[in-house]
């Protein structure tokens, strides 16, 4: 008799599952100066010509300022620029559960301004791998069809969570982002069909913000000037110092990286000969008049499943032992004097609502089915 | 008995006439300049630094800006008695021990009315009186030794960061 494991398709629906996020990051307060503040500065000198004391004058810059009197001279001044620090991470440790051709599927990303003021940002996400693999897996499929989208959430840049989506428009860019603070973005895309994407299989993604400027909505990212200040204009200076994963810092880009993980149910299916009529207990053989009992293990290894149902066969050559059947140890009764998954029957884990798996590898979450048959 | 003009009053019909109206049409006798530059550090073949101020590039916080007041001379007599006075500007702090003034004492004040040299300057806090710290100082002034012949410059110097 060989005993062997078997796949076996069964129905199921599926729920996203909320994640909760533990990754905290703290930022102090900005006290910096914002850009397009005009720093000024204006000196005076006092002198004396034989003894008397002479009006004041006050500096000017370039050539100076020789008239005298306290409304004369020119301040010197020049206008503080734009340091644009900020950066996208991804905010929960871990890869969203997907399944096969499930669309629209959510993974969350913060993204911190820290720049010395307002800033735009062009988010895009796209499946770019970064230079080593992320959560212990490799990447082996695509995702498609990406849209972004800015949670209405309030973020805090001192603590990360990861918020539901709650439908916010699709968008492509994060619009005057206040100094010091934050938003979450929800990135959506498309799992393959199976076989393409399938149980244990990874897809990692990345999301990108640029800084852009402001008013162009995403479409014009900013550049750092030329090298001389431009004192009466607000120059640019790349100034983000993330390395990891792969970024670069100081050029306005920040990228941060997230995983869709294919959860499937898994279905394995053993056969143990419990009796033969003639050997001693162990030593059992498939013989005319043996009785084998099959056990079938449904562990979920995805998104909580509903209306899950087993499709059993009686194997050929063999006959049912009526009232045989149990799911997770208690009976379950044959119908019409046959064995109940004959024609389909729900299944759930232990304590479980009937059709519900919870996602789980441990006997509180697979649901197992046992049923005898003698061989003719 | 004499006949003739006694001279009387000599010294204040002078000094009536000196004003700074004299000199030129709407000038003083000093032209002052108000500068900011940043140093520029550069390292030769043998690993030797030398520092030159240079025309500022982007200024973000964290920036050190040197601002330089000259003070030039530009009358056929003396100046004397020169200070040159300039306040820390706002959004920006003094960077300790970073004026220098070739030829003048230098003095800071907090409060814009008492000055004192850096180690002299003290501030009340809490009802106690402590050493003013260099980041509180507001004001400076370079209080020049000797007068300004025809056509000479003097200079202050200091530091800042922009906050």
């Amino acid at each position: 008799m060989l005993i062997k494991q078997q796949m076996r398709r069964v129905r199921l629906a599926v729920v996203a599952l909320a994640l909760i996020g533990a990754a905290p990051s703290a930022f102090a307060a900005g006290t910096d100066t914002n850009y397009n503040t005009d720093i000024s500065n204006t000196a005076s000198v006092n002198y004396s010509v034989s003894g008397v004391p002479q009006t004041v004058i006050n500096s000017a810059p370039g050539v100076g300022n020789s008239v005298p009197g306290a409304g004369n001279g020119t301040a010197t001044t020049f206008k503080v620029d734009k340091r644009i620090m900020f950066i996208a991470e991804e905010t929960n440790g871990a890869a969203t559960v997907t399944s096969p051709g499930l669309t629209q599927v959510v993974t969350v990303f913060r993204v911190t301004n820290t720049s010395n003021g307002a800033q735009d940002f062009r988010i895009a996400a796209d499946n770019i791998q970064p230079p080593a693999i992320i959560f212990g897996r490799a990447d082996a499929f695509d995702m498609s069809n990406f849209t972004l989208h800015i949670s209405a959430a309030a973020c805090s840049t001192a603590v990360m969570a990861t918020p539901t989506f709650a439908g916010e428009a699709a968008t492509t860019f994060i619009g005057a982002l206040a100094e010091d603070s934050c938003r979450y973005v929800f990135v959506r895309s498309d799992t393959p069909v199976s076989p393409t994407a399938a149980n244990g299989l990874a897809s990692t993604i990345r999301l990108v913000a640029s800084a852009s400027t402001t008013g162009s909505s995403g479409a014009t990212l900013e550049t750092e000037s030329g090298a001389a200040d431009n004192a009466a204009a607000v120059d640019v200076v790349f100034a983000e110092t993330g390395v990891a994963n792969g970024n670069v810092i100081n050029n306005g880009v920040s990228m941060a990286f997230d995983q869709y993980f294919v959860g499937t149910l898994t279905v394995t299916k053993t056969a143990a000969v419990i009796s033969d009529g003639f050997s001693p207990v162990g030593q059992y053989k498939a013989i005319p008049g043996a009785v084998v009992e099959y056990t079938i293990s449904v562990q979920n290894n995805g998104l909580v499943t509903s209306a899950a149902s087993l499709t059993e066969i009686i194997p050929a050559n063999t006959t049912y032992v009526t009232g045989s059947t149990t799911l997770n140890g208690a009976a379950r009764a044959d119908v019409a004097g046959a064995m109940p998954f004959v024609g389909g029957g729900a299944i759930n884990s232990p304590s479980a609502a009937s059709g519900v798996i919870n996602p789980g590898s441990t006997a509180a979450e697979i649901a197992v089915v046992r049923f005898r048959v003698t061989i003719n | 008995m004499f006949k003739g003009l006694k001279i009387i009053g000599f010294a204040a019909v002078i000094a009536c006439s000196v004003s700074s109206q004299a000199f030129a049409q709407g000038e003083g006798c000093i032209v002052l300049k108000s500068i900011a530059e940043v140093e520029q550090v550069t390292v030769n073949a043998k690993g030797e630094k030398s520092t030159k101020l240079v025309p500022l590039a982007k200024v973000v916080p964290g920036v050190e800006v040197t601002w330089t007041i000259t003070a030039n001379n530009i009358c056929k007599v003396p100046s004397e008695k020169v200070v040159i006075n300039d306040a820390v500007p706002e959004h920006m702090t003094y960077v300790a021990n970073s004026a220098i003034g070739p030829g003048s004492d230098v003095e800071f004040s907090v409060d814009g009315k008492t000055f004192a040299a850096a180690d002299q300057l003290t501030v009340v806090e809490n009802g106690a009186t402590r050493k003013a710290r260099p980041d509180e100082y507001k004001r400076i002034r370079w209080n020049f030794k000797n007068s300004f012949a025809p056509g000479a410059q003097g200079f202050g110097r200091y530091r800042a960061i922009l906050n």
